[in-house]
């Protein structure tokens, strides 16, 4: 093909492409809030995950709570269900908070925005860090007693004292892991919105 | 509200470079709606600074290539992302022969670099060089020269077929 066909056929294709505009204003305004809300789509994506889990963990507890036969145990399941239903709420409410930020309004208002729904998901999230903590603790004479039957508060043998250590590890390794991922998207979020530039 | 408006009716006017260019600089269609989205998001990003100095359709170009660029080095380390669902690049020449024409251009703008596919893509559009120079940031000499190595490029290619 000739630089002139080429002229030809790219005149051809510039004309036609004028007379059938697809655009709106909503879809170019998507356009540009998806580049940021798709940062959190990934942690998004896998705290509902983590929802449904807790959710399935908190009716299998609930329908296996008259196993936990005494008042101490039973405080704790009780505690369990709580944390299970309670925890999943706070995590996504704290990221819909930040997904939700329009890049669209005025810088000023948009970094106002963000500061504060900033500010909430490490609220909530260090929150859900400490709920998580108490979790652990709780969970384990509830399963001990649910799954093995077995009431590991009274007897305290060497199963427990082997599971503590291990428990409070993947725990460590676990938070680390997940508050580099969330300092991570933080970043790349706080980025996006620094770039765009006041009018 | 203002801004957003001043911004959806240029993109609108416009929309033809973007697409145009998406098109050129990637091979699937996935990729080219992700560039497309790319090259949007800067725009909008560096609208707050466009004073209206230079055309708008100028100023488009010179984003759009710059975001085309970096795209392409990004992609290469980290493979495309998802584009909006609701981002329909089409073209509907309901021609076959022009869709075949249309078709072979892209085919031979993709064989060149991706600086040359910048070049070519201003050239067709009817820029003059100094334009082009402006756009791109070469010097007028620079993209004469350009433009001659773009032809005999195409020369031999079509020569080889």
């Amino acid at each position: 093909m000739e630089l002139e066909e080429m002229q030809a056929a790219w005149t051809q294709m510039s004309n036609q492409l004028e007379k059938q505009k697809k655009l709106t204003d909503d879809i170019i305004m998507k356009m540009t809030q998806e580049k940021f809300s798709k940062q959190w789509n990934t942690i998004g994506a896998a705290e509902k995950v983590g929802t449904v889990i807790s959710y399935i963990a908190a009716i299998v507890l609930i329908f296996h709570f008259s196993k936990l036969d005494t008042l101490l145990l039973q405080v704790c399941g009780v505690l369990c269900v709580l944390i299970l239903f309670i925890a999943p709420i706070l995590s996504l409410k704290s990221i819909y908070g930040l997904q939700s930020i329009s890049v669209s309004d005025p810088y000023s208002k948009m970094m106002e925005r963000y500061a504060t729904a900033k500010k909430r998901f490490v609220n909530f999230q260090k929150a859900n860090m400490i709920l998580s903590f108490f979790f652990m603790l709780l969970t384990i004479p509830v399963t001990g007693k649910l799954f093995n039957d077995e009431n590991l508060i009274e007897s305290l043998d060497i199963k427990l004292l082997i599971a503590l250590p291990i428990c409070f590890l993947l725990f460590f390794l676990l938070i680390r892991y997940v508050t580099k991922c969330y300092r991570g998207v933080l970043k790349r979020s706080e980025d996006i919105l620094n770039e765009i530039e006041e009018k | 509200m203002r801004r957003e408006a001043a911004f959806t009716a240029m993109i609108k006017d416009n929309e033809g470079i973007i697409f145009k260019l998406s098109r050129a600089y990637c091979d699937s269609y996935e990729d080219q709606k992700d560039l497309y989205q790319e090259i949007v998001f800067q725009l909008w990003k560096g609208f707050g600074s466009f004073r209206g100095d230079s055309k708008a359709s100028t100023w488009m170009y010179r984003v759009a290539l710059n975001t085309a660029f970096s795209f392409l080095r990004k992609e290469k380390r980290r493979g495309h992302s998802v584009a909006l669902e609701n981002i329909q690049l089409t073209y509907e020449p309901h021609d076959p022969v022009q869709e075949e024409r249309i078709k072979e251009m892209y085919r031979q703008i993709r064989l060149l670099s991706d600086l040359e596919k910048g070049v070519m893509l201003l050239l067709l559009d009817g820029k003059k060089y100094e334009e082009i120079a402006d756009i791109t940031g070469l010097t007028r000499t620079t993209v004469g020269t350009r433009i001659s190595r773009i032809k005999d490029k195409l020369k031999k290619e079509m020569h080889q077929n």
